[in-house]
């Protein structure tokens, strides 16, 4: 909805001397803000000069740009607020854009700052208190008086709602060190005289620390962890808005020499705190390098290194010029000499010449941890720069991203000796469960039951061995022609089975990458004698390798058929589906419609009735589409039943009675000494679709041996032989009819336009795939 | 919202800029749509579906494309799609060929998203558990990656509704690793992404629906998205073309009017042009829409002379000054901006975009 603009917008005054040119005049409430413009076409505009403080403007600034006429978007960025207003630029005028036009564009900070738009300091008693606490406070001392305690650190919390009634006693904030020992229970210090805040001091070893605190929401309760490393000769100054609990995530922080105190009305501090909110954006850079008030705090005597941590991140992630290089390289030689063993310096100055390394401890701002991330993955293996069990190391799996801190989540109640950082755990599962998600929809990876006999094996088989026997069943499946008669498999040893897999090729081929499967192949050998079935904590360590080998293997074949192929066309059917995810999808389709078929308020009752028609015939064609693939079992030398394929798997679960039919499975296949054989459906289940209809079963077996010739186990597949066997072309068709299918079932339920077009358009789809499943 | 079809596309159909199936193939198009609402534990979204399907239509019927190009990843039941379903759609593309496949490919996303990282988007599969979406979503970023070293199409044209609100997954890359550009790719990929929702922002679904419109359901961006793609007022350029950066302007432009007016706080994430213009659609100069402004003189402006600029063209629209309260009716293409000058103030830029419904009434000063 259009709508005439109101309130203070953008002025012009005739400026004969730019002739055809414009002036745009661009004014921000605060000189820690940056400003961009982008044309018509959302092209950047050049050449925008910094922001320079406005003469009895307050904290206000302005910057200025000369463009051609014409309509231009300009965007305003200040603490994280980001706000964007159409100008336009009139040929030989100069238009003005107001501060005030910029309508809630502020700086948002825990900080309690001095300073205002207008000049006027606000009206905060915090301001006050904590420049007067800051100085007069006489820290606690929390170690060993023999202990050198030359790092001073004061925490204040804004209380706003239940805070105020419950206060810091009810809260459970601590301060732990990297041993994880509770350096300070800082919710049972005393609260400061005015109910509307919350403050506390300590003078502490320097060092590494983490800010702990319950957070509590609605819906749950945890603990969030923030890193703190407190350096010696500096007094660090943390501020926190506090309402039912401390929210680290409104954390700002600050540095100052010891016994400066906090100064809420000193540039430094206010640059700091903007700073810190552009860092949670990705253009940080913008915010030094287009100020020029904040580039004269940075090239000056700088009393505040944590605004040069800041700096040296916002620049950092900005692309590169002559000016801010200079600029950077000078505020690190500064940073390495006043503060070299802070984590966040350490991470800034990765790729000096003289950096700090090995690292340690994480960097307290999130851009750091990036940084190393980006280190390692540059660096040559085996220089990973990390200590291994280190805090730092420690750090990954939980982080939140909420800001601009490095911050992670713990779940557990805290039992205050755990180590600072440390992650929880995640839950495994089965690694037939993680294998089964992983590996293609045919590969025979379900346990079969305890009827099968599967317990009573007489030769237990490591991991590897199985996944062996159940990668020779996957090869068997999709062979051509006939099924073998024998398959051989490598069961020399785990190690050799799983290990003499070539990397490179598992990598390329698999699509998976080299220093990944690297990785895996490196955890599987360390758990080795351990790979035992069955060991769930094993599962994240085999799994991965598992699939990919897995993966390599089925594509091996692929590529190596690929490269005798002429044309697309024919090597399709090698990237076919197995069927049983087709019948999957059929039936979806066929849920689909039902679900169609009752939405009375969108159908005319004779699509209602098209809709359920469909709905019966889509089941009819997954019935005998389903009858067209191939169940897999394997079992073992003693003919247990150890595995089924997905299909397998999918319909016994179907079943009242699936105990039942493995038992009769068990007893039909263990007494199988031919390689194929035929019985009558209802031998093996007499309530299976093939059974009550009087099919008879193809059963073809495969016996697995090793490289002496001992039998180690049996592949069987079972077909109704009543129903068709696709051919390859059939099977590409496939590939291509059952996502048109979709789509016009899909269409029918969704689209905007009348079903029945849709509905026509899947009925002759449905009747093309029934001439291809007719025998 | 019960206004979404109140910005009509140009009547009658209009026409792709060039053949997007040729008949050797050599100029496919294809498209990988994926739409998740069916979440097992994460919140169910009714959006995806529909919305898919919308930009399936349009792929089909203005896209020019092949019914079997377009994949359609979706699910009826709790927990599906995953992620080997895309990838098993990718497959059906043709990726594992190591060839380059056609002129374009569109990929299109509807359902939860997160922000691992500020330029980044993590696609949250259907069987996604909440606290344990470590190495569970692809990455978006190293999806794009892939394609564009691979140079499976020579363009790729990516739009997320979803949203980005932080979180720090690990996300993984799709399963296939590049080792060197497919057979044929040529050259440079020129690629074009938008995004539903800036760095650590929400996307949203319309809301208050009546039982009866529950078929309408659909996301902000998407709803804008397929207007400005079938051409509607402000997506189409001085050429009368829908390209990628009149569609990432129109787009991200009414999608704030509609956040706006639904009391939603929505932005589109700031859309990065393609190294090469994308044409996706032409209008025919007859068919560009006209939207009719209704300028209410007020007290202010009474019998001041009143002039309406195309900023394209430069062609003035001038009327005389008129009583308060009375009405000028002024018409708009759309297919420019234009500027409304009011004598001794600041013009104002008047969007098509942001002017959703007609008769649009704009009391002035």
């Amino acid at each position: 909805m259009f709508r005439f603009p109101e309130g203070p917008q953008p002025t012009s005054v005739e400026v004969p001397q730019l002739g055809e040119r414009a002036r745009l005049i661009l004014e921000v409430p605060h000189w820690t803000a940056a400003v961009a413009i982008v044309d018509n076409d959302l092209r950047p505009v050049e050449g925008v000069s910094k922001l320079e403080p406005l003469v009895g403007g307050g904290e206000a600034a302005s910057a200025t740009v000369e463009v051609p006429a014409g309509a231009y978007n300009v965007e305003a960025k200040l603490g994280g607020h980001i706000q964007t207003m159409w100008v336009v630029a009139q040929a030989g005028y100069e238009t003005r854009v107001p501060a005030a036009a910029w309508d809630g564009l502020e700086l948002a900070t825990s900080m309690p700052l001095a300073s205002a738009i207008d000049g006027t300091p606000p009206d905060d008693p915090m301001v006050g208190e904590v420049r007067r606490l800051s100085r007069v406070t006489r820290p606690a001392l929390l170690t060993d008086p023999g202990t050198s305690n030359d790092a001073r650190l004061f925490l204040f919390g804004r209380l706003a709602g239940p805070s105020k009634r419950q206060g810091p006693p009810a809260w459970d904030i601590r301060l732990v060190d990297e041993k994880g020992d509770e350096a300070a229970r800082l919710a049972d210090h005393e609260p400061a005289t005015d109910d509307s805040f919350w403050s506390c001091a300590f003078d502490l070893p320097k060092g590494y620390y983490v800010l702990r605190a319950r957070e509590e929401s609605e819906s749950e309760s945890f603990y969030r962890c923030q890193p703190l490393y407190l350096c010696g000769g500096w007094e660090s100054h943390v501020f926190l808005e506090c309402d039912r609990c401390p929210r680290l995530a409104t954390m700002s922080f600050n540095m100052g020499r010891m016994g400066m105190g906090f100064r809420p009305d000193d540039d430094a501090t206010v640059a700091a705190a903007s700073l810190l909110a552009a860092l949670a954006d990705d253009d940080a850079g913008r915010s030094v390098s287009g100020a020029s008030r904040m580039e004269e705090l940075l090239r000056g005597e700088l009393h505040n290194p944590w605004l040069g941590v800041l700096a040296a991140y916002a620049m950092s992630s900005s692309r590169p010029n002559a000016e801010s290089d200079d600029l950077l390289a000078g505020l690190k030689r500064f940073l390495m000499r006043e503060m070299g063993d802070h984590p966040d310096v350490r991470a800034l100055t990765l790729s000096e010449p003289n950096a700090f390394v090995p690292l340690d401890y994480p960097p307290m701002i999130r851009a750091g941890l990036h940084r190393i991330k980006a280190y390692n993955a540059a660096a040559s293996p085996g220089r990973d720069p990390v200590v291994t069990d280190s805090a730092l190391a420690k750090v990954g799996d939980r982080l939140i991203a909420d800001s601009a801190w490095t911050a992670w989540i713990e779940r557990e109640p805290a039992d205050g000796k755990r180590p600072a950082g440390d992650p929880e755990s995640v839950p495994v599962k089965a690694p037939i469960d993680l294998l089964a998600e992983q590996l293609p929809s045919s590969a025979a990876v379900y346990p079969l039951g305890s009827a099968s006999g599967a317990a009573a094996s007489a030769r237990p088989k490591s991991f590897a061995a199985q996944v062996a026997i159940i990668e020779a069943a996957e090869s068997v499946l999709n062979c051509e022609g006939e099924t073998p008669e024998t398959v051989e498999v490598t069961l020399a040893g785990p190690l050799e089975t799983m290990l003499n897999f070539d990397r490179e090729t598992v990598a390329q081929i698999a699509g998976t990458g080299l220093e990944m499967v690297e990785e895996q192949f490196h955890r599987v050998a360390d758990r080795l004698d351990q790979l035992e079935i069955p060991d769930p904590a094993n599962a994240q360590a085999v799994q991965s390798v598992l699939a990919a080998i897995f993966d390599a293997k089925r594509c091996a074949s692929i590529a190596s058929i690929e490269s005798g192929l002429d044309h697309d066309a024919s090597a399709a059917w090698w990237f076919s589906t197995p069927v049983e995810d087709h019948v999957h999808r059929l039936r979806q389709e066929a849920h689909r419609m039902r679900l169609l078929r009752n939405d009375k308020s969108s159908l005319t009752p004779r699509e209602s009735d098209e809709a359920g028609a469909l709905a019966e015939r889509l089941d009819g064609l997954a019935e005998t589409l389903e009858g067209c693939a191939q169940l897999v079992i394997i079992a073992d030398e003693e003919g247990h039943l150890l595995y089924g394929n997905k299909l397998l798997h999918e319909r016994l679960q179907s079943r009242d009675d699936p105990e039942d039919v493995l038992e009769r499975l068990h007893r039909a296949l263990g007494g199988q000494s031919v390689q194929r054989l035929r019985v009558e459906a209802k031998e093996l289940s007499p309530t299976s679709p093939e059974g009550k209809r009087g099919a008879m079963i193809d059963i073809n077996r495969t016996v697995v041996h090793d490289e002496q010739g001992e039998v180690e186990g049996y592949i069987y597949l079972l077909r109704a032989a009543d129903r068709k066997s696709l051919s390859p072309q059939e099977s590409t068709r496939l590939d291509t009819l059952l996502p048109v299918i979709t789509l016009h079932a899909a269409t029918a339920q969704h689209g905007d336009a009348d079903a029945a077009n849709s509905l026509a358009a899947l009925r002759d789809a449905a009747d093309e795939l029934d001439r291809m499943l007719s025998y | 919202m019960t206004d979404a079809d109140r910005h009509p596309p140009p009547p009658g159909g209009g026409l792709p800029p060039q053949p997007a199936n040729d008949d050797t193939g050599q100029n496919e198009d294809c498209a990988l749509v994926v739409a998740i609402g069916n979440y097992r534990e994460l919140t169910p979204l009714r959006g995806p579906g529909p919305d898919a399907i919308r930009f399936c239509t349009w792929l089909r019927e203005k896209g020019g494309l092949k019914i079997e190009n377009i994949k359609l990843v979706d699910g009826n039941e709790p927990g599906r799609p995953v992620n080997s379903e895309i990838v098993d759609a990718l497959v059906k593309l043709r990726i594992r060929m190591n060839k380059r496949r056609g002129r374009r490919l569109y990929f299109y996303y509807a359902g939860h998203g997160l922000g691992p990282t500020f330029n980044d988007v993590a696609i949250v599969p259907a069987d996604a558990a909440q606290g344990m979406l470590v190495a569970t979503c692809y990455g978006l970023n190293q999806c794009i990656d892939y394609f564009v070293k691979t140079g499976f199409f020579d363009e790729l044209v990516v739009f997320m509704d979803c949203c980005r609100e932080r979180e720090e997954v690990t996300t993984i890359p799709l399963p296939f690793k590049f080792e060197r550009p497919f057979e044929n790719a040529r050259g440079q990929v020129n690629h074009f992404t938008l995004l539903a929702a800036g760095d650590g922002a929400k996307s949203f679904e319309v809301r208050d629906l009546t039982p009866a419109q529950e078929r309408k359901f659909r996301g902000i961006m998407t709803m804008a998205l397929i207007d400005g793609l079938n051409g509607a007022a402000g997506a189409i350029d001085s050429n009368n073309n829908v390209t990628s950066t009149s569609l990432a302007r129109y787009v991200a432009t009414r999608v704030e009017e509609e956040a706006r007016i639904n009391q939603l706080d929505q932005v589109i994430d700031k859309p990065k042009p393609p190294q090469q213009e994308i044409v996706f659609f032409t209008i025919p100069p007859a068919q560009v829409p006209r939207i009719e402004l209704r300028l209410i003189i007020g007290p202010q402006t009474a019998g001041q002379e009143i002039r309406v600029q195309n900023l394209s063209t430069l062609a003035m629209d001038t009327r005389e000054g008129q009583p308060e309260g009375s009405v000028i009716t002024v018409t708009i293409e759309g297919n420019a901006r234009y500027q409304l000058i009011l004598p001794g103030r600041q013009p104002v830029v008047i969007d098509p975009a942001i002017i959703a419904s007609e008769p649009n009434d704009v009391p002035l000063p």
